[in-house]
């Protein structure tokens, strides 16, 4: 066994252990614990899987304060943190938010789909790059989609480089030596 | 997550791994995430505290302390608490429970069976076989993890998020694809 079939090993079994408690199989959990009390790696995985589920639980509940707002709050949007990359994600929500006239069904239909991949975009596409590496991985979608998901990700590249901009402008200056 | 735990006679001890691991604050620690994730999102058993659970797991293994045959105790004291968790989820269910004397069940907690090993070969087989029938962020993963040999670190910087959510993300995409291979082509279409 390579080292790297050693570690997807590792991996898989720790799947297993997640699918043990999602299905409440109790010998299974007993099973593998005993599987696990001759590895360290895969003791290391499993308390992994125990700190995975407890911050699912805690982004699940952010995420439904999110949605309470965004149903009840129906001019708000969700100001996601500084500093992360745009997603495919946020791209689709500020479609969602505000939406270009005359898109097709389908092409409404993708983007629902779209707002909830959270994978981020690769850097400096232009537009027929994005939409070529967009429909390799989504499906196709009507080109006017397209060129309304790469203005939204102008729009959104531009917001996050002018927020980045003002806190740097913001900082503090340092002082100087004579104290003026 | 720290867990307020009453403290017990201490007797730590070469001779006495068990008592010696359940006075290490981080052994405890890890119990009460276990004892967390196993029951954070059961609403049959809301009742249950995490505190008792971890508690009655340390009585449990004071109790079977004597046949403890002297392997790493750390993944033997989560054995315990499995077992506590079942009779818990039992006695919430109201059917009869597991009598505290049934010294099979605990016995085996005591016994290791020979590890075996999932077969990679097989693994691999099922991802070249399912992995088109993944969502666009599951095969992304899968094969960040299989054909590019990314490690779940490496996964995590690359999709900016967390280790812990890489594993998770790599492991529920595992999960979707055994149950894609157990779903006949009726079912799937």
């Amino acid at each position: 066994m390579t080292s790297n079939d050693r570690s997807l090993w590792i991996d898989f079994v720790a799947a297993r252990y997640l699918d043990a408690i999602e299905r409440d199989d109790f010998d299974a959990q007993l099973e593998l614990w005993r599987v696990a009390e001759t590895n360290p790696e895969l003791l290391a995985a499993f308390h992994d899987i125990h700190a995975g589920l407890i911050a699912e639980e805690n982004e699940a509940a952010v995420a439904a304060v999110d949605a309470a707002a965004g149903k009840h709050l129906l001019s708000g949007e969700i100001i996601q943190p500084k500093g992360r990359p745009v997603t495919v994600a946020d791209i689709a929500n500020e479609l969602f938010h505000h939406t270009p006239d005359r898109l097709p069904a389908e092409a409404h239909a993708l983007n629902e789909r779209l707002r909830a991949v959270s994978e981020s975009l690769p850097d400096d596409l232009g537009f027929s790059r994005l939409m070529a590496w967009a429909e390799a991985r989504f499906g196709s979608a009507p080109v006017g989609y397209w060129k309304a998901f790469y203005a939204a990700l102008v729009k959104l590249d531009l917001r996050r480089a002018s927020e980045t901009e003002y806190q740097l402008a913001a900082r503090a200056a340092p002082k100087s030596e004579g104290g003026t | 997550m720290t867990v307020a735990v009453n403290k017990l006679p201490s007797a730590t001890s070469p001779e006495n791994p068990v008592r010696a691991a359940l006075d290490d604050p981080a052994v405890i620690d890890r119990l009460g995430q276990q004892a967390h994730a196993i029951l954070h999102r059961r609403i049959d058993v809301r009742g249950i505290e995490i505190n008792d659970v971890v508690q009655r797991t340390i009585l449990r293994a004071i109790e079977c302390r004597a046949s403890f045959d002297g392997r790493p105790v750390g993944a033997w004291l989560h054995g315990v608490l499995v077992n506590v968790v079942r009779e818990e989820v039992r006695a919430a269910h109201r059917q009869p429970a597991q009598q505290p004397a049934d010294s099979t069940l605990w016995a085996e907690s005591a016994v290791a069976p020979p590890p075996q090993d999932a077969d990679v070969a097989a693994i691999r087989t099922l991802v070249e076989q399912h992995l088109v029938r993944l969502s666009p962020d599951d095969q992304a993963v899968v094969r960040m993890r299989f054909f590019d040999e990314l490690s779940l670190q490496d996964i995590a910087v690359k999709l900016n998020i967390r280790y812990v959510a890489a594993r998770m993300r790599f492991s529920r995409a595992l999960r979707r694809l055994q149950e894609l291979a157990c779903t006949t082509p009726e079912e799937r279409s």
